[in-house]
């Protein structure tokens, strides 16, 4: 409980690395219990992107779903506690709309995302069936970037723009595009012990960006985030001594 | 304890970082008008709209950001004075705008205070004043020149097929002059020659089809005449106009769908937001003739928009070619619809600024903006020919046709 007191101390008094530090050092005195996990997972990722379209009120950004997978690893120091890593693979997405007049002109952006989260993992339960609450943050890097839609097109023979249907990878702008991203994550969810070895998991988790998708290259720029909501299955292998 | 103390420290984190993420600024719709018409403010509304709806500045050497912070105290300061000279903001706004690579920029400033006797508005033109300093620059060609070279060589029996309109319209804005002429010149090389592509707005008005005729001679020899030598579109002089005008003049030259360059706009508020380059394609006219022989885009320093880009369109041809001078260089379409990308001009009650809603590059991938196009037979404008009667451009794109140069 001292820990916790320091920890909310350190927090209150803004010093948040201190208190991830004492986080880390009150985890040491944890008994162990320890044991490995590691295993696969996959699901679907639906990404919203936190943008304020400004004047712009006939452009709206909408959701869009796309496909996550990671490999996580994980150490239990105890029965309701452990720390997990993963390496994902996730695509983040999202869809621009026009209203009225303009509602022929839209588009569907997936961008890839090469991740690591590191996870506190709580959980909690019976031996087969237990809950689990993740929290924790990541860390991840841009790969690239596809676009499906219709821009404008020029040279009608009727004179007027019309639209012009694309499904492209989009190169990224060094100039503008920020490739970091970090941010938090917090995931619930329920894992089955299928046999001795075996653990079958499926949850629930939400990925909150705290970097902007581009950086800081002009001034009154408008800054834009991912937030990501994935629900994925997989299964977890038990390894070492089974307890 | 000692779980749940985990918890809420997590917890704790969590809510103390989601509050790291940046408000976004308050960006002004450029077409509203500014309330507070201080010199501060005007400049403010400006540089926002610049900030946000300018679509070159992928490509543009201009620092927008130390313009800001140049500017803005100068013209506070010029808050603090009562009247203020309209010379004095034509100075500050032609300097801070002057490397901006739009050719089509014009920008119309009011002067809230202006000295007695003073104009209220401040019009500055960038691309104006570079293409000033060219060491070739010249008075535009005028139709009176381009009809005494044709009346001389008529003399001289080298025209057939002959035909012109003059005319003056009103499409809505106002009164308009147009010329045109198409002919056929040394036995096989067509020549068209107009003022504007403003045939869209012109050919509904032309009920007696003085101006269609023009343009039907044009098309008739084009797939008609059995001994076509080369073909000739003079856009010398031509300020540009209606897109959908490249129908009545190069798509009867080509038999399928050319891609004659590419178009790129906005798709969000940053300085760097844009969709990808689009292809900008041309489709065969109905009445059209696939030419071997050559094509020629004749054009100078006042060949503009539209004119500029034939001329990338004629470039795109395997046997077309650019025959005059450097062009000016205001290759940007403006679709005239500011809510259509959020880009392009825009005007409120204290200014109206025209620039260009996307940008475009020609079929090799060359953006021709704020340089334009450069001919690849080079011929200077010569006004002392021209009061002789003979017109050295035109007489060098029939030479680049006959292959003598």
């Amino acid at each position: 409980m001292k820990y916790f007191y320091s920890i909310v101390y350190a927090v209150r008094c803004g010093f948040l690395w201190r208190a991830l530090l004492v986080a880390a050092v009150s985890l040491t005195a944890v008994p162990v219990s320890a044991q490995w996990r590691v295993g696969a997972s996959m699901g679907y990722a639906h990404n919203t992107l936190s943008i304020d379209e400004g004047y712009a009120y006939g452009r709206n950004y909408l959701s869009h779903g796309g496909f996550a997978a990671s490999v996580p690893g994980q150490y239990d120091f105890c029965d309701w506690f452990g720390l997990r890593a993963e390496l994902s693979y996730m695509e983040k997405g999202y869809e621009v709309e026009r209203t009225g007049e303009y509602s022929a002109l839209y588009g569907k952006v997936s961008n890839r995302y090469l991740q690591l989260p590191v996870m506190a993992d709580f959980s909690f339960g019976g031996r087969r069936l237990r809950g689990f609450l993740n929290l924790g943050g990541y860390v991840g890097c841009w790969l690239s970037s596809n676009v499906q839609g219709t821009s404008l097109r020029y040279f009608d023979p009727e004179g007027l723009p019309i639209v012009f249907y694309r499904d492209a990878n989009v190169a990224l702008d060094p100039r503008r595009d920020n490739r970091f991203e970090a941010g938090l994550i917090g995931g619930i969810g329920l894992s089955y012990r299928a046999s001795a070895r075996v653990v079958l998991e499926a949850e629930w988790r939400i990925y909150y960006s705290l970097t902007d998708m581009q950086k800081d290259y002009m001034y009154f720029h408008t800054p834009r985030y991912n937030t990501t909501m994935a629900f994925q299955i997989g299964c977890m292998f038990l390894l070492g001594s089974n307890k | 304890m000692k779980r749940y103390g985990l918890l809420l420290f997590a917890a704790l984190v969590a809510v103390s970082a989601v509050s790291c993420r940046k408000d976004a600024p308050e960006i002004p719709n450029p077409n509203e008008d500014v309330m507070s018409a201080t010199y501060a403010d005007i400049f403010k509304a400006f540089w926002h709209g610049m900030n946000n709806s300018y679509v070159f500045w992928d490509i543009d050497p201009t620092d927008w950001d130390a313009v800001y912070d140049e500017y803005l105290p100068k013209f506070e300061a010029l808050d603090t004075m009562g009247t203020v000279r309209t010379g004095t903001l034509r100075t500050y706004y032609s300097a801070l705008a002057a490397d901006l690579v739009d050719h089509h920029l014009a920008i119309q400033i009011l002067n809230p205070r202006p000295a007695e006797s003073d104009d209220r508005v401040a019009l500055i033109q960038p691309g104006y004043n570079e293409v000033l300093k060219r060491d070739y620059y010249h008075e535009p060609v005028s139709v009176d020149q381009i009809r005494s070279a044709q009346q001389a060589n008529m003399q001289a029996g080298r025209i057939s097929d002959f035909e012109e309109c003059s005319i003056i319209y009103d499409a809505g804005d106002g009164e308009n002059e147009f010329y045109a002429s198409s002919y056929n010149i040394d036995n096989g090389i067509i020549y068209l020659y107009f003022t504007s592509f403003s045939m869209t707005e012109i050919f509904p008005l032309d009920t007696e089809g003085v101006v269609k005729k023009v343009f039907a001679n044009y098309l008739d020899m084009v797939v008609s005449d059995p001994s076509v030598n080369g073909v000739i579109i003079d856009v010398r002089g031509n300020g540009g106009g209606y897109l959908a005008d490249m129908k009545y003049v190069v798509s009867p030259l080509i038999d399928e769908v050319t891609t004659i360059g590419y178009s790129r706009s906005k798709n969000g508020p940053g300085r760097l937001d844009y969709d990808e380059w689009v292809p900008c394609v041309l489709y065969p006219a109905a009445q059209h003739r696939k030419l071997d022989a050559p094509i020629v885009v004749l054009a100078d320093l006042w060949s503009v928009s539209m004119a500029e880009m034939t001329a990338m369109a004629v470039s795109a041809l395997p046997n077309g070619a650019v025959v005059g001078e450097r062009t000016f260089g205001g290759t940007g379409p403006l679709a005239g619809d500011y809510n259509l990308t959020y880009a392009g001009a825009f005007d409120n009650n204290v200014m109206s600024v025209y620039t260009s809603t996307s940008m475009l590059k020609d079929a090799n991938g060359v953006i021709h903006e704020g340089v334009g196009i450069e001919p690849d037979i080079q011929s200077f404008y010569d006004v002392d020919a021209f009061a002789a009667g003979v017109d050295v451009q035109l007489e060098a794109a029939i030479k680049y046709v006959k292959g003598e140069l």
